[in-house]
């Protein structure tokens, strides 16, 4: 009994001992003044949680960023969670916080994921703060906001877009005796002139389940006029635009311009074809160039860059851009709103553009004549924003259009003729029906 | 003359006896023997049947994150026999996956088990080596063959142009029949060593006099093996092919890694393919019909399979 009375008494102490020693909860005291007697109040600062759900492609935008968001909640008086992780690792976690409605405050994400959170109805509309931030370097890119404008409302603010180019190796051009490409025809022509396995193959263009794959050949479906969908949102795959797009795949992978595996190639595939010499041309984005610069000069300077290339419909391209949203579910949103325009003061912003060196584009017109934008590599990427476009285009961001890049149903259909010797019309009919269900799906 | 007695142990003593003695009264054996399983039961209920049951609760539902789940009843089934054009592709990739694997991994195994098994220089250490595929993450195993199998800087192929063997370096994983293969070698690779091991354990477990009196009357080695080692360890034998069917059937990793399920469809399984609806598609109640589809399968292979686990010598 004795010895059971000191163990609790030791607990107690422990205890009281261990709340002691932890943090005060920080604090801020306000006089309130009343008409008789002024007050002191204690308040508790404001928190906020902010996410982002992928890289920033560099440890030194990474940081930036986040010097940049902890900066503002110093002169706010904020206090921040902040959390920032790879895509794989992030999904999931917002999966389940849009499960428990219990979104951050502000996240940083693709607009093909911010569809779901806009889809589950977690997102706010922010069209006052839009026209605020339009009026800021020239205004947005106006494609840049097609992939978080929704039915007349826009639900974030786009920040940055993916751009893509033509890597083309220099001498394999030369011995070709061909000008960079400008038309896939050319594009093509030069594959199969360089064409000579097991040394090089003529493309490493992406056919494989991965979402290069995806954008790529929706790029080449714009590009020859066709489409996965129509203004409206209604299915406009079949059609002979996509008849000519498959037997033109299907032709070039009969040649044998790629390596037959490039049917499971994943969204490295074309990089590592690339780096490692393989290819005479891949389209990626500006990742590969830094890659060769840090890590391979001479295949650097072997490498010439250029625009994607065009088809009779013009120069098209499937990209990503990656928005602030705010969802619906938090309790500072004026908070959120002030640190969204303090991250988009035209100090700030250029700093992070520059830090990105090319992975990622601005999405603000007057950033197109920064300086950094002028070179063999970084001319092609600025040039491309002009014409990248989001899943769904030219309808709207929907769920429907999302499942479908996500599923990589595009990517599915190619593999369809390439693999499984199906017809054009075969595989399109399975793509269609398969559009029809995911349509369903979304109204439901 | 009597001990000392402490007064405070009597009063102890008493008091444990007191209560055995209340213990025996009021809990006889199969009482005490329910109240040991209720934790069992407790785990298998939360962590087995909770799940199962929403599961299939979910694949009752159109269902994405973040949005209520819409009761639809059987429709995704519906939809998965009628409108689905993938899914038979996924039940015969699966099957023959399971089967393939498996195979190779008892051949495997009991090979490896009857070397293991003589007195060798270095047994021991090879005991230990050979557990290696099984000890490394699927994942890094995964990424290595995808590496060794990659047509235009795989180490096979590498290994073959060298020796003369291919004049161009072969796609393994470009058509579905070599790309299956190379899923089916990858796992029976990852997998013979746990069919080594525990059968080794059961080549240990057979008397010796067994084998030398067969050896008086005559029996040559792959006799001794037919008649003797491959009846002892039948039920060993068929428990881990049972765990390894269920284990291979539910993969997901090896060829989520390697293949995507591609090319085209030729390789996915019920369970990247209701990763890629369920995770990537963000329809969750369709994914959930995808993964319990192939349940009926695997209870019917478990209900043909697990009595020969105890069938009697």
């Amino acid at each position: 009994m004795r010895k059971t009375s000191v163990f609790l008494l030791i607990m107690m102490l422990a205890t009281l001992l261990l709340q002691a020693c932890a943090a005060p909860t920080p604090q801020v005291i306000e006089k309130v003044v009343t008409k008789e007697v002024v007050k002191e109040v204690v308040k508790e600062r404001p928190k906020l949680q902010v996410w982002v759900d992928h890289s920033f492609y560099s440890k030194g935008t990474d940081a930036l960023f986040k010097s940049q968001v902890f900066e503002w909640a110093q002169q706010a008086g904020v206090d921040i969670e902040y959390q920032q992780a790879e895509p794989t690792v992030m999904t999931p976690r917002i999966d389940a916080a849009l499960e428990s409605k219990s979104l951050p405050d502000m996240l940083y994400s693709a607009d093909e994921r911010i569809v779901k959170i806009r889809r589950a109805g977690q997102l706010l509309p922010i069209d006052d703060l839009v026209a605020d931030l339009d009026q800021r370097m020239g205004g947005f890119l106006p494609n840049s906001l097609a992939g978080v404008t929704y039915e007349g409302k826009t639900y974030g603010i786009p920040q940055v877009m993916l751009a893509e180019m033509l890597y083309v190796r220099k001498d394999l051009l030369e011995a070709a005796g061909m000008e960079f490409p400008k038309t896939w025809d050319e594009a093509f022509a030069l594959a199969q002139k360089a064409h000579n396995p097991p040394t090089v193959w003529g493309t490493g263009m992406q056919v494989g389940p991965s979402f290069d794959a995806e954008h790529q050949i929706t790029s080449l479906l714009w590009a020859y006029g066709g489409s996965i969908w129509s203004e409206d949102g209604s299915i406009a795959l079949d059609s002979p635009a996509t008849r000519e797009v498959l037997a033109m795949i299907k032709k070039y992978w009969d040649a044998g311009l790629w390596p037959g595996d490039a049917v499971t190639g994943d969204d490295a595939y074309n990089n590592k074809l690339y780096q490692t010499g393989k290819a005479a041309w891949i389209y990626n984005t500006g990742s590969v160039a830094k890659w060769l610069a840090q890590n391979d000069k001479e295949l650097y300077d072997n490498t010439v860059f250029g625009p994607p290339p065009a088809g009779p419909k013009g120069r098209f391209a499937n990209g990503i851009t990656e928005s602030i949203v705010v969802p619906n579910t938090g309790k500072n949103i004026e908070l959120v709103k002030d640190l969204i325009r303090y991250l988009n003061d035209e100090e700030r912003y250029k700093a992070i553009i520059t830090e990105m060196s090319g992975f990622r584009v601005p999405v603000y017109q007057d950033l197109k004549s920064m300086d950094m934008w002028k070179g063999p590599t970084m001319t092609p990427l600025i040039e491309s924003a002009e014409f990248t476009y989001p899943v769904g285009w030219p309808g709207p961001v929907a769920d429907a259009a999302l499942q479908e890049s996500s599923e990589k149903l595009m990517t599915a259909m190619v593999g369809r003729v390439l693999v499984d010797g199906w017809t054009a019309d075969q595989a399109i009919a399975e793509a269609v029906q398969k559009l029809e269900q995911m349509q369903a799906r979304a109204a439901q | 003359m009597k001990a000392a007695r402490h007064p405070r142990l009597d009063r102890r003593v008493r008091f444990a006896s007191l209560l055995s003695f209340s213990v025996s009264r009021r809990f006889d054996r199969s009482t005490l023997g329910i109240l040991l399983v209720v934790p069992l039961l407790a785990v298998l209920l939360g962590l087995v049947a909770y799940p199962m049951l929403s599961a299939v609760l979910l694949s009752l539902q159109a269902k994405s994150a973040g949005v209520p789940g819409q009761f639809i009843g059987l429709a995704n089934y519906i939809a998965l026999f009628t409108r689905d054009s993938v899914i038979l592709e996924v039940f015969g990739n699966t099957i023959l996956y399971a089967l393939a694997s498996v195979i190779l991994k008892v051949i495997g195994g009991l090979a490896m088990a009857l070397v293991l098994n003589e007195a060798l220089l270095g047994r021991n250490f090879f005991r230990g080596w050979l557990l290696l595929p099984w000890i490394v993450p699927t994942l890094v195993s995964a990424l290595t063959f995808r590496w060794m199998f990659d047509q235009t800087g795989g180490v096979i192929n590498f290994i073959l142009s060298g020796l003369g063997l291919v004049s161009m370096p072969l796609g393994w994983l470009a058509t579905p029949e070599l790309a299956r293969l190379s899923l089916i070698l990858a796992n029976a690779w990852r997998g013979f060593a746990f069919f080594g091991v525990t059968l080794l354990a059961g080549l240990q477990s057979i008397p010796l006099e067994l084998y030398e009196a067969a050896e008086i009357d005559g029996a040559g080695v792959w006799q001794r093996i037919w008649r003797i080692t491959l009846p002892s360890l039948e039920p060993i034998l068929w428990t881990i092919v049972i765990l390894s069917t269920i284990w291979t059937f539910n993969d997901f990793t090896m060829v989520w890694i390697m293949t995507a399920g591609g090319p085209s469809y030729s390789t996915h399984l019920f369970a990247t393919y209701a990763y890629q609806i369920g995770f990537v598609g963000n329809q969750l109640g369709y994914a959930a019909a995808v993964s319990l589809v192939g349940t009926p399968l695997m209870v019917a292979l478990i209900a043909v399979l697990a009595p020969r686990m105890w069938k009697e010598e």
